[in-house]
């Protein structure tokens, strides 16, 4: 059962969040590769400050000021700045962990990273992911208008995400059963693979990719992707 | 003219109209649909939220999910009340000023435009002498 979890099922899962990661942005270049016919076109009083050459004029400190204050950060820092730390926190800590480093040293020879966190370290970012999931968990149950949105579904995409976290966290202080901790682990590690491409987690390649296709002045390119 | 088939006092819509113009654009909502987080950042981009006492409904990512992501969600057992739905969320709780603003980069007044037309489509249109 471990043998099989940590060999084949794990290149599967692998195998998987790749081709289903390629699938999905072929997919978005096929879909938007030809302009189609909009029944709403932009009003010529909108402009597009994106894509054009800068004015520099534009990067005044007035102006930075301005766009903070009516962009996301200015709606809701509280929430922005804990998304921010949240999305840096399960970016980097697999990556800098020791023990995954040791384990990839071991198995091929070279670690994930050149440096790594110290145990501490590790441990208050594990910390700091977990208390970011219970403040969305209580934000879903106790804000009116996320509520209003929240699904079934929602809980399930937080559980995923905190699974491997919280097992990972279990495996390092010992607690418990070794062995069936590292199976949770890895089982978990291995449902976020997969389900990643196919569910809302994709909004980690098409939060970029979006961003040259949609049609409104915060669009990175002209809104029609034209590259 | 549009076509709709009558039966008695409901007018049932024309269901296989409605799908091309779903199925025209179901990869691109479909993604759109799947990407949103429901995180409600977008909230406080919506001025009629803002004016409206914070009303939920009124949450362009609530706007969305109920009528397009409904439509698509039912597609052959579309009725007419639900459109009647959509029509009161495309027209009344949106003016498509294009000022919503998502995070991850939905566009949501594409979203809300293709429902009017859909709308639109099935002769289904806002009675602006009505009182709201």
């Amino acid at each position: 059962m471990y043998e099989f979890i940590r060999g084949p099922m794990a290149w599967v899962s692998f195998l998987i969040f790749i081709s289903g990661s390629a699938y999905q942005i072929i997919g978005f270049f096929r879909n938007t590769s030809k302009q189609e016919e909009f029944a709403f076109s932009k009003p010529s009083y909108v402009q597009h400050t994106r894509g054009q050459p800068v004015n520099k004029k534009l990067l005044s400190f007035k102006d930075i000021k301005y766009s903070i204050k009516y962009s996301m950060i200015g709606f809701d820092p509280f929430f922005s700045v804990i998304t921010i730390i949240f999305h840096i926190c399960i970016l980097i800590l697999p990556f800098l962990l020791y023990e995954h480093n040791a384990i990839f040293e071991i198995l091929w020879g070279f670690p994930l990273s050149p440096f790594t966190l110290p145990e501490n370290v590790s441990d208050i970012l594990t910390f700091t992911i977990i208390a970011c999931i219970f403040y969305f968990i209580l934000r879903r149950i106790f804000i009116r208008r996320v509520r209003s949105i929240t699904t079934f579904y929602d809980y399930y995409i937080l559980f995923i995400v905190a699974a491997p976290f919280i097992t990972g966290f279990l495996l390092l202080h010992n607690i418990f059963s070794y062995k069936t901790i590292a199976i949770f682990h890895i089982l978990s590690v291995e449902l976020l693979f997969i389900s990643l491409p196919f569910s809302k987690l994709s909004h980690m390649f098409f939060f970029i990719l979006n961003r040259f296709y949609i049609r409104n002045e915060f669009s990175f390119g002209k809104g029609d992707r034209i590259w | 003219m549009v076509k709709t088939i009558q039966t008695g006092n409901n007018k049932l819509p024309d269901t296989e109209k409605i799908l091309s113009i779903l199925n025209k654009n179901k990869k691109r909502m479909k993604m759109y649909l799947r990407i949103c987080a429901h995180c409600s950042l977008c909230a406080e981009s919506c001025f009629l939220y803002n004016t409206k006492n914070k009303d939920p409904v009124y949450m362009p990512s609530h706007k969305v999910i109920n009528s397009i992501g409904r439509l698509y969600k039912k597609k052959r057992k579309i009725d007419r009340n639900l459109l009647e739905e959509v029509k009161e969320i495309a027209w009344k709780r949106c003016v498509l000023c294009t000022r919503c603003y998502c995070p991850l980069g939905v566009d949501i007044p594409s979203m809300i435009s293709l429902a009017r037309t859909i709308c639109r489509s099935q002769n289904i249109l806002p009675e602006f002498h009505e009182q709201s």
